[in-house]
């Protein structure tokens, strides 16, 4: 043994690398990420205008902008208007993702199957998705329509006439939701039916050797497994109805009253026809933030299942 | 491995930030400044300059004029007649049309961004008290009163001196129409009118209402007559277009008022008057009992299409909505038409309603584009466009004066006498500040209360909190 390797072990032991990384295994993640980081840089920058503009009183009718801090937010926060808009908000969002979701699964168990109806009804399943929400809501307008829609002719058989649909605060509610569920309902259905179609053969393999029963095996081993998808399809349908627009506004821009004024609907309302941009972006960014915070809570339970299965 | 992983990971990234993320919106503009002087700016002519003192059609030769249209048949009617423009001036014309649900959302944006895309654009007489104080709307006096830029046969005080008083304002909230400067040259108006189905009110032993009272007994009569029809058509979405057309008027008639100054500030006045309140309150029952079930859903295009199908006996809306459908209609000989139904015994106070032409103050082009305005409000224009075309109610005297008009409206029962009875009356009843829009989406979303079972009062008073809330 050598003296010197005594006298300096340290130096002796700083071996090289084991795995050695190169100058572009270094870089090649900031390649990657940077032009998503660039992106996510300039999409910030609209965001933080709305921020600035939320605390001014900037209105598309005069020149000047002077800076308020957070006055908009105070008085919206203590304005009548702002405690409908929460309701309307979470009742439209809380109704459209139970029905969405409890609807999904449904279908996207009766699409796992081989028969040949799932086979000819899939295709069909990504029909509402692929029109705009808008587009859809308009399609819906004409078929409630009583002088010439196809629903209240339909339903006249049934002993009802010129059943309101939107234009009662009683149904109007009913309606969006209608069209909500419509050209949702296919999303949370497709990303449940992809993950029926992961599921591991091995568990339904051992509960079909230990006879367990299909309702067993539904209970405590397929939904058990499926939940992260369903937890997925959540909260994407979450955030999305939180900050509904398209199908409120086109179909009764809010109304009737206020029954569907929503943080959305406010928003564009106040910028756009009140000419108010500093008001309908305090909407919106309040809008953000209960999204913001909402998500969090849903991200981090999700991992927590994700953990629990794993 | 760990390479896969990462670019697998940073394409999810880029995925969800492009997708999940709103696309990033084109910065907004910094405040708009005045326009530096009433002054028009200096162009350098295309062409041929126009002598001082001397007005040439051809001043603008070889330029091209942008102009914001809202898609509606007065723009219809001028885009037919461009090619009489183009031999006149030579300037080429494009126009980009808008409905006119978001026409001035659209326009808003344009002027919000100061944008010189368009040169001139299709505004009302309402949108003065929005654009001008801000700047965005060019006083036009200068042109007009300058004999090298406006024709010396022009004029100008042909065109109904009440509609260019409603294009003038002060800029401050709460002072009538009629002061400050001119900001739009009027291309058409309407008065708010009942239309009617002479032979089903014949059929069925009604007359012609002529008060709000009589309009809804003869809703409850047509309704037993006609069970299939709608006695009454009238616009009810949730917006400003929903109050001018005949809310406005009858509402004016009661004495009603929809603002006040009080202590120097303005103040929502919608439920203060009792009667205009117990009007409101008949409103309720005639918007509930015998106008269109899907009430919320319509739209001036909806109350046109309900009585040109068959559908309505009777619409409270413009008069050109007579005008522009009834000889296409399967029944051209059966429509009539009569004053506003209002108070009982009061005064027909028609509200007016008016399409104006008017020239953006960002616009590089502006000479050229008064070429355009003037031109497509000249006497001899407004006469074709109202007897050849659709422009109609026409702004100037001499074309309701003339036989051409005269034997052209001749047919529909009551247009002319209608508006004999009315023109003393006719006006824009608002008071001119700068919330309007918002005043009046309230005022429609209280309408709504209403029609669903509201008392007036509650709904009103809770209008007028909200519209007071946001004039603070």
């Amino acid at each position: 043994m050598s003296t010197s390797n005594l006298a300096n072990p340290a130096s002796e032991l700083e071996l090289a690398p084991l795995n050695p990384v190169s100058a572009k295994e270094k870089w090649t993640p900031f390649i990657i990420l940077g032009p998503a980081l660039i992106t996510v840089g300039v999409v910030m920058i609209p965001f933080l205008i709305s921020v600035y503009y939320s605390m001014t009183n900037y209105r598309l009718t005069r020149p000047d902008i002077d800076f308020v801090w957070f006055r908009n937010y105070a008085r919206i926060l203590s304005s009548s208007t702002f405690w409908n808009s929460v309701r309307v908000t979470f009742t439209y969002a809380f109704l459209a993702v139970s029905i969405e979701t409890m609807l999904g699964i449904f279908i996207a168990f009766l699409l796992n199957t081989e028969t040949l109806m799932a086979k000819i009804f899939k295709p069909f399943l990504l029909m509402p998705l692929m029109i705009a929400p808008l587009i859809s809501t308009l399609i819906w307008r004409l078929m409630m329509s009583p002088g010439f829609g196809v629903l209240n002719y339909f339903l006249s058989f049934f002993g009802q006439r010129n059943f309101p649909w939107a234009t009662s605060p009683d149904t109007a509610m009913f309606t969006v939701l209608l069209v909500e569920v419509w050209t949702f309902t296919p999303f949370i259905a497709l990303l449940v039916l992809a993950g029926l179609k992961a599921l591991p053969r091995e568990p339904f393999e051992a509960a079909l050797v230990d006879g367990s029963s299909k309702w067993f095996t539904l209970r405590n081993i397929t939904f058990p497994l499926l939940t992260p998808y369903i937890a997925i399809a959540v909260i994407f349908r979450l955030i999305d109805s939180l900050r509904q627009f398209d199908i409120v506004f086109g179909m009764t821009k809010g109304g009737p009253g206020d029954t569907l004024m929503n943080f959305q609907v406010y928003g564009y309302t106040s910028t756009f026809m009140y000419m108010k941009p500093a008001e309908g972006l305090t909407y919106i960014i309040i809008n953000w933030i209960i999204i913001y915070v909402i998500s969090q809570y849903m991200v981090k339970y999700l991992n927590k299942i994700q953990s629990r299965i794993s | 491995m760990k390479q896969i992983r990462f670019t697998i990971i940073a394409l999810l990234v880029l995925v969800f930030v492009v997708t999940a993320c709103a696309p990033a919106a084109p910065a907004p503009a910094p405040a708009a400044e005045k326009p530096a002087a009433e002054a028009p700016a200096a162009e350098a002519p295309a062409a041929e300059a126009a002598p001082a003192g001397e007005f040439n059609w051809k001043a603008y030769e070889g330029e091209t004029l942008n102009l914001l249209m809202v898609k509606h048949p007065f723009a219809n009617t001028m885009e037919e007649r461009l090619p009489q423009f183009k031999e006149l001036t030579g300037i080429d014309v494009t126009l980009e049309y808008v409905p006119e649900e978001t026409y001035f959302d659209k326009l808003t944006t344009v002027f919000a961004g100061q944008s010189d895309a368009y040169d001139a654009y299709m505004t009302g007489s309402y949108m003065v008290w929005q654009y001008s104080p801000a700047g965005y709307m060019e006083p036009l006096d200068a042109y007009l009163n300058d004999p090298s830029k406006t024709p010396a046969d022009y004029d100008v005080d042909d065109i109904y001196p009440f509609l260019l008083k409603d294009m003038r304002w002060s800029g401050v909230d709460g002072e009538p129409t009629g002061g400050g400067s001119l900001y739009a040259l009027p291309w058409g108006f309407h008065t708010s009118n009942l239309i009617y189905r002479k032979s089903i009110l014949q059929e069925c032993g009604v007359d012609v209402p002529k008060d709000l009272e009589e309009l809804y007994a003869a809703g409850l009569k047509l309704k037993e007559c006609k069970p299939d029809m709608i006695p009454l058509a009238v616009r009810g979405t949730r917006g400003w277009a929903t109050i001018h057309p005949s809310v406005m008027s009858w509402f004016t008639s009661y004495g009603g008022k929809d603002f006040e100054m009080v202590d120097g500030k303005l103040q929502c006045a919608l439920n203060k008057n009792p009667d205009a309140v117990a009007a409101t309150e008949l409103w309720g029952k005639i918007i509930r009992e015998i106008a269109q079930p899907n009430y919320a859903d319509y739209t001036w295009y909806d109350v046109a299409n309900s009585f040109v199908q068959g559908q309505s006996v009777m619409f409270y809306d413009a008069d050109i909505i007579g005008y522009f459908n009834r000889e296409g209609s399967e029944f051209p000989d059966d429509w009539g038409l009569a004053p506003p139904p209002g108070k009982p015994g009061g005064d027909p106070t028609a509200n007016e309603w008016i399409w104006a032409i008017g020239m953006n103050s960002f616009s590089k082009k502006k000479d050229a584009a008064w070429l355009w305005m003037v031109w497509s409000t000249s006497p001899e224009f407004v006469l074709d466009a109202a007897v050849n075309g659709l422009t109609v109610d026409p702004p100037r005297a001499s074309t309701w004066d003339s036989k051409e008009w005269k034997d052209k409206i001749a047919p529909f029962t009551g247009y002319v006498d209608t508006w004999k009875a009315i023109e003393p009356y006719t006006k824009v009843y608002y008071t001119p500040q700068a919330g309007f829009f918002e005043a009046t989406t309230e005022w429609s979303a209280a309408l709504q209360e209403i029609h669903a079972g509201k008392s007036a009062q509650e709904a009103l008073d809770a209008a007028c909190k909200r519209i007071d809330e946001a004039l603070e």
